[in-house]
């Protein structure tokens, strides 16, 4: 059963939505930095998710002040809540300097928080775990600079597609749903059978 | 040996002339020894499927190849566990649900995971399970709905059609005599709900099913129903009986039918000699003729597949594989049965030639007594084996290999009583052996069949 788990994720995760072509910041860097996220910026954040978007949206007026409010709401997913609550450490790590000197990002970031895995994540991942515990911010990491098209600096794509396949929680957790449903119901045929209540019990016509 | 299904449960539409006809067959004083409490188990909304199969099956066809092949192969890719599993399984990637690009399955796959080849979206409130040994030595069991078990008798009717017979309705009169000659084999008489309430009786030609041994002929001369059913090893038995009357038609299926024992079926009681492939996971699937096996059910798709998995050349040989959707329970796609032959297509008939059928192997004891391959068969489907394959050396010595966690002491102890205590039963394990080999096999001169004539497989004129 593991390798099927391991063949689907491996399936899945290959898919050639984001291919990250371009190097990114050195992992270690980006990682060091979310660690030293305030805890405060998430903690206000989860409160109100006026104050997400106004975080975003100060991000982009620092970069692009000619942006309207309008064109500011558009970079944003029109549904509110808890898909929302990874856009402060996103906001945080974005104000890097590696990020802010490179204006071609641009069109990849106003994609950013409309992403659908990471508004995902936050379905099955509290949002101090993508700070304080190191596989998750790893994971925060890989699929921020995924829907970014970028990966890491110094790995390969495969190396980059290992790991975050290694990593990712919301795959994961969709395939050990179909698992124990799948499960369920080959219980459910297993127990039917042996119910029939007399084996053989129709005729057979020449087989 | 089975708990009883209540009549109600075994003959959902019964009417008081069906009961009267049951009962005369069941409780006839020289019937045999009753052992299998069976019915159709088919309600009304059963009983229509079955009429829309016949309907079906008796529209002409347009093509060899039927249109509905993607849909039910996008259907099971999505619903059924095994296809939809092996659709996203990395190491050999599919990547469509289109039918062509599917890879081709086998008793291997099914056996040791039946529930895996169910559709999600099966109820599973009407389920039948029947037992199966196949001709690769992996026994499993296979889930059936009563409608699909039933559609056997409106398939058996279509290929009687060929030679003018039709099957007689009404509860007046039995239609249907199915024969079997080994030990133990399952006896049972109902009434088919299809043909209007008219009797099937399955009886058993060996002397332990009777009460007296001249019951035998009495109560087949009793029905004298119109069309035997059997296989040859009970046909040739069959030859030996005094019986009063001639059949419209006689059906062998199940092993190959040697053409001396047809020639002198068809002498002896002036009929015709139905040679038909069928096996458990889709039924009657080919009639011989002339020309070859020619596939008769219009719900079975049938392939020949190379090693390569690709269909090969007509005219050439390779495995006959069926993409079948008449069994909501267990649809296949690109199943390989463990059968052999060519394919030549005719307009919208299909005829598989030189098919290489299952032979039937008689072993004969050093005790004078014979033991037909199907007792083997049932003794085995009471231990969950893997795979499993019986040779016998010589009268007084076996081999037998077998795949599987049992309790090998006691398989053993009923292999030897079964095969009267031979002096040597070699039982070991077997490795395992994805290819197709016999289950049964004797280094004896012939197989008890073999006296009558050199058996020979149609072949494509």
């Amino acid at each position: 059963m593991l390798g099927l788990i391991l063949s689907f994720i491996f399936c899945v995760t290959c898919s050639p939505a984001n291919v990250m072509k371009q190097l990114g910041p050195p992992l270690e860097m980006i990682l060091h930095r979310l660690s030293h996220c305030p805890a405060d910026l998430f903690e206000q954040a989860a409160q109100s998710s006026r104050l997400t978007r106004a975080l975003v949206c100060d991000y982009f007026r620092q970069s692009q002040p000619e942006l309207a409010s309008d064109q500011l709401d558009a970079l944003l997913p029109a549904h509110t809540g808890l898909n929302m609550l990874w856009m402060p450490m996103a906001v945080w790590l974005l104000s890097d300097a590696w990020f802010k000197d490179r204006p071609e990002l641009q069109a990849a970031l106003h994609e950013l928080f409309k992403d659908p895995k990471l508004s995902a994540l936050m379905e099955l991942v509290k949002p101090d775990a993508l700070v304080n515990d190191p596989d998750r911010r790893e994971e925060f990491v890989r699929l921020l600079l995924q829907a970014l098209d970028l990966r890491p600096a110094g790995e390969t794509l495969e190396q980059a597609l290992d790991r975050l396949n290694t990593l990712d929680s919301v795959e994961r957790s969709r395939i050990l749903r179909a698992t124990r449903e799948a499960e369920r119901r080959a219980r459910e045929v297993r127990e039917a059978m042996a119910r029939a209540k007399a084996q053989e019990s129709a005729s057979r016509y020449g087989e | 040996m089975y708990p009883e299904l209540s009549e109600a449960e075994r003959f959902p539409l019964l009417t008081p002339a069906g009961r009267q006809l049951l009962q005369a067959m069941r409780q006839h004083p020289r019937a045999p020894l009753w052992n299998w409490p069976n019915g159709e188990q088919l309600n009304a909304a059963g009983l229509a499927r079955v009429q829309q199969f016949a309907q079906a099956l008796n529209q002409p066809r347009q093509q060899s190849r039927p249109d509905w092949l993607d849909e039910f192969t996008e259907y099971c890719c999505h619903q059924v566990p095994f296809y939809r599993q092996r659709l996203n399984r990395n190491s050999s990637p599919i990547g469509s649900t289109a039918f062509d690009a599917q890879p081709s399955c086998a008793r291997e796959d099914l056996a040791p995971h039946v529930s895996n080849f169910v559709p999600d979206d099966q109820s599973l409130d009407e389920l039948i399970v029947f037992s199966t040994s196949g001709t690769t030595g992996h026994p499993t069991r296979m889930l059936f709905t009563p409608a699909v078990a039933a559609c056997g008798v409106p398939l058996i009717e279509y290929a009687l059609a060929r030679y003018g017979v039709a099957l007689p309705r009404g509860p007046q009169q039995v239609a249907i005599t199915n024969v079997a000659a080994y030990k133990d084999a399952f006896t049972t008489a109902i009434v088919v709900a299809w043909l209007g309430e008219a009797g099937c009786v399955r009886v058993n030609l060996h002397p332990s099913a009777w009460r007296h041994s001249a019951d035998c002929a009495a109560f087949i001369n009793q029905w004298r129903a119109p069309v035997w059913l059997g296989d040859p090893v009970a046909f040739e038995q069959l030859l030996q009986i005094e019986l009063d009357h001639e059949p419209q038609a006689i059906v062998s299926s199940i092993m190959h039918m040697p053409d001396a024992l047809k020639a002198e079926l068809a002498r002896r009681f002036n009929c015709p000699v139905l040679d038909i492939i069928a096996m458990t996971e889709v039924g009657l699937l080919a009639l011989r003729a002339d020309d070859g096996h020619e596939v008769l059910p219009h719900d079975v798709y049938v392939e020949i597949l190379g090693d390569d998995d690709r269909p090969v050349a007509d005219g050439v040989r390779g495995e006959v594989t069926v993409t079948s959707r008449r069994n909501p329970l267990m649809p296949l796609v690109r199943y390989r049965t463990g059968d052999f032959a060519a394919m030549r297509r005719d307009g919208s008939r299909t005829i598989l030639c030189d098919y290489q059928g299952r032979v039937p192997v008689l072993f004969e004891l050093a005790t004078g007594r014979t033991v037909h391959c199907m007792e083997v068969t049932r003794l085995m489907r009471r231990y969950p084996l893997m795979q499993y394959k019986l040779h016998q050396v010589d009268r007084d010595h076996f081999q037998f290999g077998y795949r599987g966690h049992v309790d090998i002491d006691a398989l053993t102890l009923e292999l030897s009583s079964l095969l009267d205590a031979p002096r040597v039963l070699e039982v070991e394990p077997m490795p395992w052996n994805p290819t197709r080999q016999r289950l049964w096999s004797t280094a004896l001169q012939g197989d008890g069949l073999s006296d009558l004539a050199p058996r020979r497989s149609s072949s494509c004129s």
